[in-house]
């Protein structure tokens, strides 16, 4: 069985390579085909304007690599992104912080919810994914209970630059998410703290006798995770101009699709920042693409989940043959 | 296990000078298997813990490692009392340790030969936390030169070598720290024999360079044969030491059995 396992990753290299290959070609096409049946979808200003809604889903999705790529995984990453969108609101407008003093807190309060589930993951040793279901309905809870179901709305207008403005015709967010894919690839391929991941999802216990900072490498994942989240409300509450509890509900569906999509295993040890990329830029590009078609909500997330579970299929037949 | 050659062939221990003290525990503990412990390695000793499964050696090795801290008792290492709380800080104290199982504890099988053999000396290939790939690549060559690690590149993932290969490959991350005391947990379990003997080899020439190495065995003719001195571990204790004249395999093995042993050599 060992030995299966073994000649099954011993390919690993060049299957992901490869299925960052077919998933890159799959995306040319899709953007082709859906550019075929409508001139509206491949032109500058709807790209454009598709990345401005990709940042918010493709800054959570880079921690997400990082958090699965250790064997883990983060399911309250919608819910941080609801609370802190609700923090912001809350702090200014109803503590009187300063607007950014109060983007300070928010993203301290998005580190601290992420640090939070780093600390019962490693140190009460509850999985990841009890963990993260757990603050899911408490992050989600908490963010009800301060709003009292009221909107926060009537920022300053510098506020909006981030969410509406942009820099040389590129949108603001989009260069930012561009900075944080430099930043999360960099560390994930360049740097010991990004093989300390990789080794903890390969091989925990190898990792633990290699006198590797196991714990603390997963409580910066879990950490960052949280914080990215807060960095994506900043975002979406700037976009869309106001603030309610609800915000970001499903949205680590979306982070979790787009990293599993990109050839990260979901049993951790293997994936890249690059192939979570495409997988975010190929979910974006299909809803806006059968939208346009005028393909229906439901449908579209229909459609959604019959490619992931095709690029599964695609990816694990592919190891298989390699065996 | 007894193939008819004479133990002194197949084991090449050499006679290495003993220095200075490098381990020394004072009645260390840690539940539930190590109690009340007193080791003392030196500098060139090969010393050889014997014992049954479960006797505890592999915890008492743990436990000097750091992946279960004592509990109470003292550690020192070159004659200064060390608090050891995680295999990091046995690392820097200079301690290496080469697990009993390659596959789940030695060994990450599904990662390269070149980022196993960096992956205990991640730290002092980094730059601000950047790996220097460069001086992972050196590294990597020198070690896979020097203890013969026959891969058919540094790419290669480690899962897929033999068992002696892996086993060299534990081996020489270890060593790329360039330890003081080396633990050996089970060395040469499940590899062919001419890997054990080159292993054997390396130990001989480690002792020879003045790191101090305790062994633990479960092959019998390979303690005998391996230390200088050898310790026997029952139920969590040390129960009985003998130099390598009076170690025989009636006398160690009677110790590893305890009473019960006794009462059958006796009957």
């Amino acid at each position: 069985m060992t030995a299966v396992a073994s000649s099954n990753r011993a390919s690993r290299a060049r299957i992901f390579l490869r299925h960052e290959t077919i998933l890159a070609a799959m995306l040319v096409v899709a953007l082709f085909g859906l550019g075929l049946f409508n001139d509206r979808f491949l032109t500058i200003d709807n790209l454009l304007n598709q990345g401005r809604l990709m940042t918010e889903i493709g800054l959570i999705a880079l921690p997400m690599t990082f958090v699965i790529v250790t064997g883990g995984i983060d399911v309250s990453v919608g819910a941080i992104v609801g609370l802190c969108a609700i923090v912001l609101g809350y702090s200014w407008k109803n503590l009187g912080f300063p607007l950014p003093l109060a983007i300070v807190f928010t993203l301290v309060v998005g580190a601290a919810a992420g640090l939070a589930n780093g600390l019962v993951i490693t140190r009460i040793k509850v999985p990841p994914i009890i963990t993260t279901i757990a603050t899911l309905t408490l992050f989600r809870g908490l963010a009800e209970g301060i709003s009292q179901a009221h909107s926060v709305r009537g920022y300053p207008d510098w506020f909006y630059f981030l969410g509406q403005g942009d820099v040389f015709g590129v949108p603001t967010q989009l260069l930012v998410l561009f900075l944080a894919i430099i930043v999360f690839g960099v560390a994930l391929d360049r740097t010991t703290f990004g093989r300390t991941l990789y080794a903890i999802g390969s091989n925990e216990t190898a990792a633990r006798f290699s006198a590797l900072p196991v714990e603390r490498v997963k409580l910066a994942a879990y950490t960052l995770s949280g914080l990215m989240a807060s960095l994506s409300a900043l975002v979406l509450v700037s976009r869309v101009t106001t603030t309610r509890s609800d915000m970001g509900m499903g949205y680590e569906l979306d982070a979790i699709a787009a990293v599993v999509l990109g050839g990260t295993s979901i049993f951790g040890g293997s994936g890249t920042i690059w192939g979570t990329v495409i997988g975010a830029v190929m979910i974006q590009l299909l809803k806006n693409g059968l939208a346009l078609t005028g393909v229906k909500g439901d449908a579209t997330i229909m459609v959604i989940g019959v490619v992931l579970i095709a690029s599964v299929l695609i990816a694990s037949s592919l190891q298989r043959r390699r065996v | 296990m007894m193939v008819g050659r004479r133990i002194d062939n197949m084991f090449p221990k050499t006679e290495a000078p003993i220095g200075e003290p490098v381990l020394e525990t004072r009645d260390l503990v840690r539940r539930p298997l190590t109690k009340s412990i007193s080791v003392t390695v030196r500098a060139g000793e090969i010393v050889g813990l014997a014992g049954l499964v479960g006797s505890g050696r592999s915890e008492l090795a743990q436990t000097l490692f750091g992946v279960w801290p004592a509990e109470s008792g003292e550690i020192r290492l070159m004659g200064e009392a060390v608090t050891i709380r995680s295999p990091a800080d046995a690392r820097a104290r200079g301690i290496a340790y080469v697990p009993e199982d390659r596959g789940s504890q030695g060994l990450v099988r599904p990662m390269s030969v070149l980022h196993n053999l960096s992956l205990a000396a991640l730290t002092s290939l980094s730059h601000s936390g950047f790996i220097d790939r460069g001086a992972e690549l050196r590294l990597a060559e020198q070690a896979v030169g020097r203890f013969g690690v026959k891969t058919r590149s540094l790419d290669e993932l480690a899962g897929r070598l033999s068992g002696g290969n892996q086993q060299k490959i534990v081996l020489g991350k270890w060593l790329a720290n360039q330890p003081k005391l080396l633990i050996l947990d089970e060395p040469t379990r499940g590899i062919d024999v001419g890997a054990k003997a080159e292993i054997h080899r390396f130990m001989g020439e480690l002792a020879r360079a003045g790191v101090a190495i305790l062994m633990i065995s479960s092959e019998l003719p390979e303690v005998l044969g391996m230390s200088d001195r050898v310790l026997v571990m029952r139920e969590g204790r040390v129960v009985a030491e003998f130099d390598r004249a009076a170690a025989t395999s009636q006398a160690v093995g009677a110790a590893m059995m305890g009473d019960l042993g006794a009462t059958e050599q006796a009957a």
